[in-house]
């Protein structure tokens, strides 16, 4: 297959656009010269092998997007997400991005990999015009999609969404004001990244609410959530509604008997896992408190104490916790940690492509096998 | 895997991995080019080794690396481009994603030139066998075969062990069992030797 050279340097030249980096960026990242790659880039000289690999990994895609016509990447949904938003996104977040996308790519493969087609994915048909209708609706649909029973609250919404095909991701990201992304990958599929700045309730909504764009606006390529959100945009008040719905069912709210003290407001949060402004309003929807309390109850704040990060409990030692926090900033959690060592352990990939999954170089992995209690298979 | 310390190819494509632990002990370095062991690596391999971001950066990652600049200035470890047609093996696109970049270019170039991966990831040895026919080598199979030959005595086995170590590296307990196979094949043929160059 002969290369197209063309083909080639429009990618290349469009990547660095979109990743905000210029030739003396790359260089300095990849040891290829400075004259080597404006040679390429002037279609003066075809890449090497070795040059399409190295700048594959420099920016996290597949090497075969760069050779083929084949749409391997979400190259143009990244590029019109990053227009769109040209001044809400920093040069980090585009960076983030676009690691949060390779790790979604490398999770699709690890599961059909070692779990075999998903059986488990929810699809949600939507009926007529009324947007919160939909949300509401989809959330019934998938609660009884998983079997849960009315009075059931998802513990760990970033792995039920996972098991319906969605690969959901927590990382920092730069500005706060995002709060999380939906964008749907061509090979991958829907795939959401949660700001990991966020506080802890906050990011478990903000899951649901960017699924909810996945599993209702089929249409879109991505969708970037922003804290501040338009109150008057019915797809997001469509993803709002179905995250409420989601996480706080009416069966629930509504067996509550006893009048909405504050107490007992706070206690349900808690025990709800969300903050207090969505959980009033979900009470105001569903018009079991008054505007008035409205008002009053969602200034409360949740006690910071009881918002505790499921992957970093107490009981970690000091550094351990320090160590897993600065993995999780980069998006990997103990789940898709441990998904990427099982595939080592079961032969499905080699060591050094274990680092590239982990968004390291091979140096840095004992040090992570050992903070998770893993094993590298070393040679004879 | 059971290793052959009788037998060692001379011209090793070396991958990122046996590379850092080739360089992590400068007795075994020596000892295997003076026996006239050659190294050789593709550019994407140097450019994990010295280029690649990295979070932290340690003082045996910056030691490491200044042996590999030496080498490398030295025309101890050559380095050699992989042309794009030689990535486009059936095989190697199949296989992208289980391997890292530097083992695919490995292999691509190990193929092309008919020589053998120098590779200490028993996972990667097992993914390059279904792409390529020839068996890969590992550094304590370099190791066993040295003292096999009488290259390395007794007093070096502490001192290669002991200067991995130093390193960080992870593979003690494959030179103890290399060492002890050698020992014993050296025992059994009273001194015999081979390599295949």
């Amino acid at each position: 297959m002969p290369l197209d050279r063309k083909m080639f340097v429009n990618k290349l030249d469009r990547y660095m656009v979109q990743l905000q980096v210029n030739i003396q960026d790359i260089a300095a990242g990849t040891g290829i010269s400075i004259d080597r790659i404006t040679s390429i880039l002037t279609c003066a000289s075809d890449p090497t092998g070795d040059e399409v690999l190295i700048f594959a990994d420099y920016f996290h895609c597949d090497f075969k997007f760069f050779i083929s016509n084949e749409k391997l990447a979400p190259f143009e949904q990244t590029e019109s997400l990053f227009r769109r938003y040209s001044h809400n996104l920093t040069r980090e977040d585009r960076w983030a991005i676009q690691e949060f996308l390779f790790l979604c790519e490398c999770q699709e493969f690890l599961l059909s990999e070692l779990t075999g087609r998903l059986k488990n994915r929810f699809i949600f048909q939507k009926n007529g015009t009324f947007y919160k209708g939909h949300g509401e609706a989809a959330a019934e649909a998938l609660r009884s999609h998983l079997g849960y029973d009315s009075n059931e609250i998802p513990k760990n919404v970033y792995e039920v969404f996972s098991k319906i095909g969605i690969h959901v991701f927590r990382r920092l990201l730069g500005r706060s004001n995002i709060s999380g992304v939906f964008i749907r990958h061509p090979i991958a599929g829907p795939c959401v990244l949660v700001n990991y700045n966020e506080d802890i309730f906050r990011q478990r909504f903000t899951a649901c609410h960017e699924a909810g764009h996945a599993l209702l606006d089929e249409r879109e390529d991505f969708v970037v959530s922003f804290a501040k959100w338009d109150n008057t945009d019915l797809s997001e008040i469509r993803a709002n509604t179905f995250a409420s719905r989601f996480l706080m069912p009416p069966e629930v709210l509504r067996s509550v008997r006893v009048d909405w003290s504050e107490t007992i407001f706070l206690d349900y949060a808690t025990r709800l896992m969300v903050n207090a402004e969505p959980l009033a309003y979900a009470l105001l929807d569903l018009k079991i408190i008054n505007k008035n309390q409205v008002v009053a109850f969602k200034k409360l704040k949740i006690p910071a104490k009881v918002k505790n990060d499921p992957e970093l409990p107490s009981s970690l030692a000091p550094r351990i916790r320090q160590r897993k926090q600065e993995l999780l900033h980069r998006g990997l959690s103990d789940a898709y940690v441990g998904l990427c060592f099982d595939a080592y352990e079961r032969g499905i990939i080699s060591a050094s492509r274990l680092a590239e999954m982990l968004l390291i170089v091979e140096m840095e992995l004992l040090d992570i096998a050992a903070l998770y209690g893993r094993h590298l298979s070393h040679g004879d | 895997m059971a290793i052959d310390v009788s037998v060692f190819f001379l011209s090793n494509i070396t991958d990122t991995c046996a590379i850092w632990n080739v360089l992590s002990s400068r007795r075994l370095f020596r000892v295997a080019l003076s026996s006239g062991v050659v190294f050789a690596c593709t550019r994407v391999v140097i450019y994990e080794c010295l280029h690649k971001h990295r979070k932290t950066v340690s003082e045996t990652d910056r030691e490491l690396q200044a042996r590999l600049r030496a080498a490398q200035a030295a025309a101890e470890v050559s380095v050699y481009p992989v042309e794009l047609d030689d990535l486009q093996a059936i095989a190697l696109l199949e296989n992208r994603k289980r391997l890292g970049k530097g083992e695919l270019s490995t292999i691509a170039f190990a193929i092309k030139t008919r020589q053998v991966v120098l590779t200490d990831d028993q996972k990667a040895r097992k993914l390059a066998m279904i792409v390529m026919s020839k068996a890969a080598q590992t550094t304590p199979h370099l190791f066993g075969w040295l003292f096999f030959g009488n290259r390395l005595t007794d007093p070096d086995k502490d001192e290669v062990i002991s200067e991995h170590k130093v390193m960080n590296r992870p593979l003690t307990d494959h030179l103890e069992i290399a060492y002890i196979e050698a020992c014993r094949c050296r025992l059994m043929s009273r001194g015999g030797e081979n390599s295949i160059g």
